[in-house]
């Protein structure tokens, strides 16, 4: 067994080529594991004493401040910097259950309960669950979890990425309105919006299986990078592959769009700034675009952008009580 | 914070903090390879730490406590990854469950620095002038070996050179710290 090999991999230098040939040898004799496991242990206390230059103490020690605190209590973490200036925006924690639980059980998961979350338009949530699952919320959607002592189960209106924590005795699933998403050790994007005409499951990592709605058959069984789109008017489910890069943009505040219609990008741009689109003409529905835009960026901008770039037209008609419409055409 | 604390004030709690946050990060870091999970470990210890601050007696007690709950931490999140990699990337598998069943090994002591401290500085002061070097520049000021080789005017290949000595004579000066296989102490017991 080669000390500069193990050196190497102690001090984080290893190359992955040089980790598997490494580990791969530990694999085949038990007197290299014992090896490893005392060199690393003997590493890990001698570098202990080091300076983390990583570390802000003082910040380090706001966090913790934040999180004992009743407010952060709700498990609600609002991604601030995407929300600047849009104060009506705040993530609403719905169930005043699970504030109890986190204040007077920590560590202990009741067998059986629920709890609700949302995030308003316009704003972005994350949350982490008591068995370490961690769960993203995309502007104006919904989810409800109910655990009990065999499963646990997410209800989602909306958009939510999951990365969940493996459990094979509590398997997790995910339902929307038409489908069951069940998790076999994931990380995945659902995307089932009421107002959409299909529902869209993307595999990030791992593998996890798609169940129909009523009678929970199993349709299929996706891959990472693979997209399921449900089409809830035809009832037909069609896979093809994607990169989840662009699906999951929206967890770091960005709109992604490769060469997608424009009704579609509208769309998206809809449930984000609470507006509405209107089409002088259907053909303009179809022109496709491709952009990355800022979640930050206003409604404005974005319209003026589209203007210079695809010498499309606008036209906003303010409302008070209902959603400012925006009208988009070819001609002045 | 708010109320007073029943047995340590607000300076105690935040010393403790400024003693043990560090190396609970440290030892997330080197186990995890991940230094925003190091983070989460490190915070959840103290946040756990939090919720008992009225039951708190003495200092070994909170060393033990900080130190169980930032270790299981660890092993779920490494068993959790090994579990994930089983079946479609033997490296990722290989590297969790040995990394798993380093970290089981190790006892509490981890947090009982200063008495292992002596010995290793003892260790280190055996090693030759360049050797030292490198390795306090690797250990303290947190620098990759491309940095260490650059501003000492090396190769690479030199300063892995003496990482490798430097970790092979320490094994040997300090094979009674070595860690052997301990039941998990519990702390509450």
């Amino acid at each position: 067994m080669s000390d500069e090999l193990l050196s190497k991999i102690l001090s984080g230098t290893a190359s992955e080529e040089e980790k598997r040939a490494y580990y791969e040898e530990v694999a085949t004799d038990e007197s290299f594991q014992e090896e490893f496991y005392q060199t690393k242990s003997l590493w890990v206390r001698a570098t202990a004493g080091r300076k983390e230059t990583k570390l802000n103490l003082d910040e380090e020690y706001r966090n913790l401040k934040e999180k004992v605190s009743g407010m952060k209590k709700t498990g609600i973490r609002s991604l601030t910097r995407i929300w600047i200036g849009r104060a009506a925006m705040i993530a609403v924690l719905l169930s005043v259950g699970w504030l109890a639980h986190q204040l007077w059980s920590p560590g202990k998961q009741p067998v059986d309960f629920t709890q609700q979350f949302a995030s308003s338009i316009g704003s972005i949530s994350q949350m982490t669950l008591p068995d370490g699952t961690q769960i993203w919320l995309n502007s104006g959607s919904k989810v409800v979890y109910h655990e009990t002592s065999k499963e646990r189960n997410v209800q989602l209106v909306g958009e939510a990425c999951f990365d969940v924590a493996h459990d094979e005795e509590h398997p997790f699933s995910v339902q929307t309105e038409n489908m069951v998403v069940r998790d076999l050790g994931t990380r995945f994007n659902v995307r089932a919006y009421p107002s959409d005409e299909v529902t869209e499951t993307t595999l990030i990592e791992g593998s996890a299986e798609i169940l129909s709605g009523n009678n929970l058959k199993r349709i299929c069984e996706l891959k990472p990078g693979e997209l399921a789109v449900y089409d809830k008017a035809k009832k037909r489910m069609s896979i093809q592959e994607i990169d989840p890069s662009t699906i999951v943009a929206w967890m770091d505040g960005k709109f992604v769009f490769r060469n997608e219609k424009l009704a579609d990008i509208c769309d998206e741009l809809e449930k984000w700034y609470g507006v509405r689109f209107r089409f002088a003409d259907d053909v303009i529905k179809d022109y496709r675009y491709t952009a990355n835009i800022k979640r930050t960026t206003s409604i404005s901008y974005v319209l003026k952008m589209l203007n210079i770039t695809t010498h499309l037209h606008y036209s906003i008609q303010e409302n008070k009580m209902e959603p400012d419409i925006i009208t988009i055409s070819t001609e002045k | 914070m708010a109320g007073e604390l029943k047995n340590i004030s607000n300076e105690e709690f935040r010393s403790i903090f400024d003693q043990y946050y560090p190396m609970l990060f440290h030892l997330g870091k080197e186990y995890l390879q991940d230094e925003d999970e190091a983070k989460e470990v490190a915070q959840n210890a103290f946040v756990k730490l939090w919720e008992i601050r009225e039951s708190l007696s003495n200092e070994s007690n909170i060393r033990n406590f900080l130190y169980t709950i930032a270790k299981n931490n660890c092993l779920n999140c490494l068993k959790r990854r090994e579990v994930l990699a089983v079946h479609h990337d033997r490296m990722k598998y290989l590297e969790m469950h040995f990394n798993y069943e380093a970290l089981n090994r190790m006892d509490h002591q981890y947090l009982e620095f200063s008495e292992l401290k002596e010995k290793i500085e003892e260790a280190i002061s055996g090693l030759s002038e360049n050797c030292r070097r490198v390795f306090y520049m690797s250990r303290f000021e947190d620098k990759s070996n491309k940095e260490i080789a650059a501003s000492l005017n090396v190769t690479v290949k030199t300063v892995e050179a003496h990482m490798t000595k430097a970790l092979k004579h320490l094994r040997k000066e300090l094979k009674d710290y070595l860690p052997v296989l301990l039941v998990i102490t519990n702390f509450l017991n």
